[in-house]
């Protein structure tokens, strides 16, 4: 139950209270104004039957017609007063019964007595008449003391009566507050506990939850305003608990990261230490070996044999490659370790740099260039001017033995992303060994055909993987290749 | 033209043979001084240590300096050229196999001349001195300093 509806059966209650109580003093008022019109009544009617007496003093006195008119009259009042209807009680109509039937002996007796006078003056004296009179007078008083009696138990009956009443209404009024104050006040505890108690947990919850513990929980299970109001607590709780785990888990990140950083960087300085050693200290045995060959050949010529000079040429020639090898192996790391500065990168003017660079080469070789204008691409230029040159240089060197070739730089959508690609119709290769072009020390022309380390493609690769894009290749033997990058 | 000497500041034997095989084939024919390393190297050039009695005035034509040296290296070397008066404005050429561009580019900033990448390839090599000869020691002119005590 909500609180609101506790509260509104709260104020209905006391409201029904006030009513009640309201209702059952009206009740009583008017009970106790019936009770006193009856006493009104019954005053009236003692009022009327001793008025009645008193006439009859005066008529038996003066034997006047004039009391005997006020007689009646009085009497018709009192009949009236009688017929009005106030009492109902069985006791009480059995007592007016008895007063109307003294009534009544009382009207004969005195329209007995009337008559007598009337027919009679002179016979007044007459001792059965005075008898008749005496026996009639007091007759009528007889009636008229019964009937005043009877009032005054009427009266007595109405008093009883209106004590009665005014205890029962003080018994009632007494019972309907008291059960009332019993319902309210446990109503109102009801509300007490329903409010202040639950207020109280959620108040040491916010305290407890707020000094930073958060896995502490209300968990209240009422479904009032507060069970709602701390329902949503605990759900915010849990959700800053999250977001403040996920924050930890997001500082032991950044701390793994940066551990990582740091390994990574010892790395790179031991990469740079190892190439540099490299490139000093394994191109110098290289350098003694080709330059003490030469000599031989040079200066010991007279007494070398073609095939000792065939082997020396061997051993220069070796070691002049293995020289190469180990510069393109310096390119691919610088490629790694490079530091990348990113700029709007015009990769069609590239292209016809390089292309015009090819073209003004010493060879015969004539390749006609076609080259999309205003491709650009976003990146290192220095690294991708690396790639554009190894691709474009792969296809200048791949369509060598073709009399005349074609090579293309240009650009797609594919899947909403732009493709780069450079696309030639030379001596191509072999699609079952598309995935070795990108491993570095791997080729798939023989060296006497072309020349060549096998390092540039995996250079490329290593280029379009820094700027997180893709590369991928197509070709067919004699068909020519393509090579697609994303960037 | 043959008191115009060549300081060659070279560890590796093989590369002395090498470059006096070079400088020879060109018809450089200066006398070479060799100096092992870096501290020799400066000894010969400020007349201390083993080069004490060397009059300090009579400075090579141009040093051939490699980078890669024992005790103290090329770069070292070049710092303590460039940063006395005798020797400041004395041609040096770097000498090295190395083709790291942080070579190139400390080489430079530290006032090389010029720089020259040993390739593996004698023929290259050989070339690589021709024209180093050329320039330094029969097209340029020495440094100023020199004059008074010729
Ligand atoms: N345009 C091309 N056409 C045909 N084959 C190619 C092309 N580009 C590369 N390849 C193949 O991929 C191999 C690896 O290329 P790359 O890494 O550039 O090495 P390299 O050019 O030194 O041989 C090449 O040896 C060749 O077999
Ligand atoms: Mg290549």
């Amino acid at each position: 139950m909500s609180i609101k509806t506790r509260l509104k059966i709260n104020t209905i209650a006391s409201v029904a209270a006030v009513i009640i109580t309201g209702v059952v003093f009206i009740g009583a008022n008017s009970q106790m104004e019936k009770v006193s019109r009856k006493e009104t009544k019954t005053a009236v009617l003692v009022k009327g039957i001793t008025e009645l007496e008193i006439l009859t003093y005066d008529y038996l006195l003066h034997h006047e017609k004039r009391s005997e008119e006020q007689w009646k009259m009085r009497y018709d009042s009192l009949q009236n007063s009688l017929l009005s209807g106030e009492f109902k009680e069985p006791a009480e109509l059995a007592v007016l019964e008895r007063v109307n039937n003294n009534l009544k002996g009382i009207k004969y007796n005195f329209s007995q007595l009337t008559e007598g006078y009337r027919n009679g003056q002179d016979r007044l004296s007459n001792k059965t008449t005075i008898e008749l009179q005496e026996r009639l007078i007091s007759q009528m008083m007889l009636s008229s003391r019964e009937a005043v009696s009877d009032s005054f138990k009427l009266n007595e009956l109405t008093h009883r009566e209106r004590e009665n009443v005014r205890q029962k209404s003080n018994m009632l009024t007494g019972f309907l507050i008291s059960v009332l104050a019993v319902v309210i006040t446990s109503i109102s505890f009801l509300i007490n506990r329903t409010i202040s108690e639950p207020l109280r947990k959620l108040r040491e919850g916010t305290e407890v939850v707020g000094s930073g513990n958060l896995a502490y929980r209300i968990n209240m299970d009422t479904k009032d305003e507060i069970g709602q109001l701390s329902r949503s607590f605990d759900q915010m709780t849990e959700r800053l608990k999250r977001v403040s785990v996920s924050r930890d888990e997001l500082v032991k990140e950044n701390i793994k990261r940066r551990q990582m950083g740091n390994a990574l960087k010892a790395a790179n300085r031991e990469l740079e230490a190892f190439s540099y050693s490299v490139s000093h200290d394994l191109r110098a045995p290289l350098r003694s070996i080709d330059g003490f060959s030469r000599a031989l050949l040079e200066d010991y010529l007279d007494r070398l044999d073609e095939k000792g000079k065939d082997y020396l040429n061997r051993v220069c020639r070796a070691s002049q490659r293995m020289g190469q090898l180990i510069d393109d192996m310096l390119i691919l790391s610088r490629v790694v370790r490079a530091e990348m500065h990113y700029e709007e990168v015009d990769l069609s003017a590239m292209a016809r740099e390089i292309s015009s660079n090819l073209g003004n080469s010493r060879s015969e070789h004539r390749v006609e260039f076609i080259i999309q204008e205003g491709l650009t691409a976003t990146g290192d230029a220095r690294l991708l001017k690396m790639a554009m040159e190894n691709l474009l240089g792969n296809a200048w060197k791949f369509t060598e033995k073709h009399s005349s070739a074609k090579i293309e730089f240009g650009a797609k959508r594919e899947n909403g992303k732009q493709v780069f690609f450079v696309r030639d119709d030379g001596a191509g290769f072999d699609m079952a060994y598309v995935n070795k072009l990108f491993q570095p020390f791997q080729r798939l022309h023989e060296l006497a055909e072309f020349s060549g380390t096998g390092v540039g493609l995996a250079n490329v690769k290593r280029i379009i993987q820094r700027h997180g894009g893709d590369i991928w290749a197509e070709g067919a033997i004699e068909r020519g290749a393509a090579f697609y990058f994303s960037i | 033209m043959n008191d115009r000497t060549i300081l060659l500041v070279e560890d590796n034997p093989d590369d002395v043979e090498l470059t006096l095989r070079a400088l020879k084939k060109n018809n450089i024919l200066n006398s070479v001084t060799v100096a092992r390393d870096g501290v020799e190297a400066l000894d010969y050039l400020f007349a201390t240590g083993a080069y004490s009695g060397r009059d300090v005035k009579k400075l090579p034509t141009v040093v051939l300096l490699d980078l890669k040296l024992p005790k103290i290296d090329g770069m070292e070397v070049l710092k303590s050229i460039r940063s006395d008066d005798r020797t400041k404005l004395l041609p040096v050429v770097i000498l090295t196999s190395s083709k790291e561009e942080k070579d190139l580019i400390n080489g430079y900033k530290l006032g090389a001349n010029s720089y020259i990448q040993k390739p593996v390839d004698f023929e290259q090599f050989t070339e690589a001195v021709r024209q180093l000869g050329l320039y330094w020691l029969l097209l340029n002119e020495p440094p100023p300093i020199e004059k008074g005590s010729l």
